[in-house]
């Protein structure tokens, strides 16, 4: 009996690679729905005219026209079209397009047609008013059941529960609210599946990190899990929020300047009035209620780029002026971007916040070049972050004491190395499989429950369940890139890719900081670590990431 | 854009597969190592939940074990100095040593059971170690520490045919107790006579003439016959102008009578007939420059080749002074070979490992060492021993009714009086017990060394009934 107690301590893991099998299966029965359409169509990505419908489909024929004129094989009822527009046609195999004497022009990716020119699979023809893709990629298919798939992120959470209950881990009122949260989490992955529209495996995959991470906040101090489960119901809700009361997620881009203004005043407010906790000055208290502006900021940041790099795309990547060798945008395009980067980053230097510093400049300089697609303004961005960070390094003592402990933490292996050796012994001493659930020793690394909860997790799942994790942001993030890439509309595009590169981002800044991999730098690892402000406002990035992939 | 996300997304999955090549690598590779690190709490946390086992004499009695305080468990040890040398210490603090160190895996019950190590890490109760059964033999260890402890030396006795380890002393000794050697770490450590050090099998010293059984041996499988020739000592030996003395001048010798009187200018002779290359062949075959490690620290014998080249350097090396130094256990080992018809055993001093409750886990088996000469050869030597006792030098070795065979040595040293060696086995003609004793500056080895291994031997053989 006491033996199948402590075996329990292994069931989290078990469940875990389950779960993976299952959605392997499952994605590999999913496979299908991208089976390219043999026959080569035009498909509305994008309508400014209520009686096109976007969706709606066509095949191309080896002539097709495309005009106002209801003969027309694509007949299109906008005033902005004239009556015979254009025309797509096969010559040897190859499909071209060609305008037909329009009057408000043909445009192929942005460019206006000129005589017959060559149509590739995904590109995008705008004629009017109305967004053509010529074969595009398959939506994620819609109604595709429920899969019992959803039932795991309580399953795992309830099953850590019942280890950590039965190992004299949590005491009953306790174990009650973990019941009651991993309920919802199902619940919600559940609905996900249920309703449709928009990619189920968001949630679930969002699901399974949130359990994971209760399940080691409960082990470390009850406490902690039961605030953590606050956060998590109250995420819960800021994502079905965002996924059902923001029906319109391109109207974002109107408030992008509101946006930009209250994050700068949050991270002004948070310099004035904020409280220190972990060395960094990042917390503004309301009361006993305190909570750290930079996640919010993070996703006021994330909309304004998005909404400025779509409004000043063109501008931005062909350039106006001459430097050099360079073209670059004039001073009015270029300024505000830059300026508002700048300013959070020295705000966040002011905040002694390396981690989230480095995580805005990250997330700016990725989000600038997938708009502009040119490849001089990352190179820059980079070579400018290295000038900061020598700059910082120069400045800054405790910058240079993080150096020296990434570099050799053996050395300081009492003093600032200390918690960064902790987590290497903790992910190393588990081994392959982990010394199970409650077997580990969190009271040896500082900040367990926060920054440093993945080599807790390495120490009692092991390598396995470190990997795991990997896993499942990969996923999640190679679920969110491929909604950025099937969006139509360039605003909502620029959003689902800042959405899911931030939490790349993120996760790599921190998985890599604790491995020693990378020089230190303390920031939460999404939907894992201790804390409310960041898992509630990842909840809402994702809950607007899912809504952009619903499409219309 | 579609390019720039479908770069970033390759970038980005390259990331996460690169980390997770990293953890692999990290958790299969690196950590081993790193775990290992004095940094590391963990081991010491997962250790003090064990009940370590104890260490037990040969026949049953108790010299170390953890008894529970309160939460935690405290090493308890016995015998103290007595002991010290052989068990090391356990410590959080300083570390492990001797066979707390070298059987630490057993000593914990980890060793090749998952079932236990989980059950540590899971907290489960009253988890006890192995208990280690040595081949020591309580009664002599304590007559061997009452004889070494007034001096500044060390003991070692082996049974030569299997090469258990019955009594192993080095004086000055140590406490091992944790809580003392914590509190008084700087002042042990710092004391003149290095307790710390164990001169049985680490201290290196100069032979003297205990090396001329071996010299002897290579000149019998050199010179057959060898025994039968004499030689004329005339009280000194001159070599290139380095002169080799002798207390007297012997006269007419042959092999037995030089080994006797320990005969510096015959044995000068012989090595210097041996030549470097046979001489160096000689030591090696008794296994000068092999490792024997022990399961306490052991230092390997070197064997100074080049010192030989010269003929004063030779001459030196084969009455056991210039260059060569040995351990006393070596040189125990040395006798036992020629004791044991030629057969060198590689000596242990853990008999056996048993579980908590009694069951035997582990039995040591004899191993043979070297087959250091051929029977004929060791029997001529030991003959000669015999005579060291009945006639020359090793008298007071002598033991009433049983045959004892060794060997006197008084090495020259730079530091002081010469140190006085014994070496001696017996029954001579089917030996028990072998000894090897050394005493720091205690001079002529006939007279300080030879009867405290007289004494060691009527203990060893008397608890075996003879």
């Amino acid at each position: 009996m006491l033996w199948i107690i402590l075996a329990l301590r292994y069931v989290v893991l078990l469940l875990l690679y389950i779960f993976f099998i299952a959605l392997l299966l499952y994605l590999k029965q999913h496979a299908g729905i991208k089976v390219k359409n043999p026959k080569h169509s035009l498909a509305v990505l994008a309508s400014g005219c209520f009686s096109v419908k976007v969706g709606r489909e066509w095949d191309v024929e080896n002539e097709t026209v495309i005009g106002r004129d209801p003969g027309c094989p694509i007949s299109i009822p906008d005033p902005y079209v004239s009556l015979r527009h254009a025309r797509i046609f096969k010559v040897s195999g190859i499909y071209m397009a060609e305008d037909l004497g329009s009057r408000n022009g043909t445009f192929l990716n942005g460019e206006r047609v000129v005589g017959p020119t060559p149509v590739k699979p995904g590109d995008r023809l705008r004629i009017g008013r109305v967004v053509f893709g010529f074969n595009p990629p398959s939506r994620i298919r819609e109604d595709r059941g429920i899969s019992s798939l959803f039932l795991y992120p309580g399953l795992i959470l309830a099953a850590g529960g019942v280890a950590l209950y039965l190992n004299r881990f949590l005491s009953p009122h306790h174990f009650a609210a973990l019941l009651s949260v991993a309920f919802f989490l199902s619940m919600g992955s559940l609905f996900s599946f249920i309703k449709g529209r928009g990619d189920p495996l968001i949630f679930l995959l969002i699901g399974i990190l949130s359990s994971l991470g209760l399940i080691f906040l409960y082990r470390i101090n009850p406490a902690f899990g039961l605030r953590q489960s606050y956060w998590v119901l109250t995420g819960i809700a800021a994502f079905w929020i965002a996924r059902i009361f923001l029906r319109h997620y391109e109207r974002l881009t109107e408030y992008k300047y509101l946006f930009m203004a209250l994050g700068v005043l949050f991270l002004l407010l948070t310099i004035l009035l904020g409280t220190e906790a972990g060395g960094a000055r990042s917390w503004l208290s309301l009361g006993s209620f305190r909570f750290q502006p930079s996640e919010l900021v993070k996703i006021f940041m994330v909309i304004y780029l998005a909404g400025y790099l779509d409004e000043n795309r063109e501008i931005l990547t062909r350039g106006t002026r001459r430097f050099g060798p360079f073209l670059i945008p004039d001073w009015p395009y270029l300024g505000p971007l830059l300026a508002a980067c700048g300013l959070s980053l020295l705000l966040l230097v002011f905040q002694r916040d390396l981690g989230m510093a480095l995580l805005f400049f990250a997330i700016f300089l990725t989000m600038v070049y997938a708009a502009t697609g040119r490849l001089s303004y990352l190179l820059s961005g980079v070579l400018l972050f290295a000038a900061g960070a020598w700059l910082m390094f120069l400045i800054f003592p405790h910058v240079q004491e993080r150096i020296a402990v990434y570099l050799n933490p053996w050395k300081f292996s009492d003093s600032g190395g200390y918690q960064i050796i902790q987590s290497l012994f903790a992910l190393g001493g588990g081994g392959v499989f982990g010394w199970g659930l409650g077997s580990g020793f969190p009271e040896l690394i500082p900040a367990v429950h926060t920054d440093f909860i993945f080599p807790l997790l390495g120490e009692e799942m092991g390598l396995a369940g470190a990997l795991g994790v990997v896993f499942i942001y990969a996923v999640l993030i190679w679920r969110g890139l491929q909604i950025a890439l099937i969006t139509p509309d360039d605003f909502g595009r620029l959003l689902a890719f800042g959405c899911s590169s931030l939490l790349a981002l993120q996760a790599l800044i921190i998985l890599g900081g604790v491995t020693n991999l990378i020089p230190l730098t303390g920031i939460p690892l999404p939907f894992l670590s201790y804390g409310g402000s960041s898992f509630v406002s990842n909840c809402f990035l994702f809950g607007i990431l899912t809504k952009i992939g619903e499409g219309e | 854009m579609q390019k720039a996300i479908k770069g970033f997304r390759f970038f980005i999955i390259g990331c996460f597969v690169l980390y997770a090549i990293y953890l692999i690598y990290f958790v299969v590779w690196r950590a081993p190592v790193l775990n290992r690190k004095g940094a590391n709490p963990r081991p010491w946390i997962l250790e003090s939940r064990i009940q370590r086992g104890g260490i037990f004499a040969r026949g049953g009695e108790k010299i170390a074990e953890s008894l529970p305080v309160g939460e935690h468990f405290t090493r308890k040890y016995y015998y103290g100095r007595i002991y010290a040398q052989i068990t090391g210490y356990e410590s959080k603090r300083l570390g492990k040593t001797g066979l707390e160190s070298s059987y630490d895996d057993q000593l914990l019950g980890l060793k090749g059971s998952l079932k236990k190590s989980l059950e540590v890490r899971w907290g489960v109760r009253g988890i006890r170690g192995n208990d280690l059964y040595l081949t020591v033999d309580h009664q002599l260890q304590l007559k061997a520490w009452d004889l070494l402890s007034p001096y500044t030396g060390a003991a070692v006795v082996l049974n030569p045919k299997n090469g258990e380890i019955l009594a192993l002393v080095s004086s000055p000794s140590f406490d091992p107790d944790p809580l003392y050697l914590e509190k008084n770490w700087e002042t042990v450590k710092r004391e003149p006579g290095r307790p710390l050090v164990n001169r049985a099998t680490v201290g290196l010293y100069p032979p003297g003439s205990i090396l001329k059984i071996v010299t002897a041996a290579a000149g019998l499988k050199k010179f057959p016959g060898l025994e039968d020739s004499v030689y004329d000592c005339r009280g000194e030996i001159k070599i290139h102008g380095r002169i080799l003395k002798d207390l007297r001048s012997h006269g007419l010798v042959d092999l037995k009578r030089a080994l006797a009187v320990s005969c510096n200018s015959y044995f000068a002779n012989l090595g210097l007939r041996l030549g470097a290359g046979d001489f160096a062949d000689g030591l090696a075959a008794f296994g000068w420059g092999q490792d024997y490690a022990l399961e306490v620290p052991t230092q390997t014998i070197p064997l100074p080749r080049e010192s030989f080249s010269k003929p004063e350097g030779l001459a030196e090396a084969a009455i056991g002074q210039g260059k060569i130094v040995v351990s006393p256990l070596f040189m125990a080992m040395v006798a036992g070979a020629i004791g044991n018809d030629g057969v060198m055993m590689k000596p242990y001093l853990v008999r056996e490992i048993r579980s908590h409750e009694g069951s035997v886990i582990w039995k040591a088996q004899p191993q043979i060492f070297r087959l250091a000469v051929s029977p004929e050869i060791a029997a001529k030597v030991r003959d000669a021993m015999i005579e060291v006792v009945r006639n020359g030098t090793g008298t007071a070795a002598a033991l009433p009714g049983i045959e004892v065979a060794g060997k006197t040595g008084s090495a020259e040293n730079p530091t002081g009086k010469t140190h006085a060696w014994f070496v001696a086995f017996a029954p001579a003609r089917d030996p028990q017990v072998v000894v090897s004793v050394i005493i720091e500056h205690g001079g002529q080895g006939g007279r300080a060394a030879a009867p405290i291994a007289r004494e060691l031997m009527r203990t060893a053989l008397a608890r075996r009934g003879l």
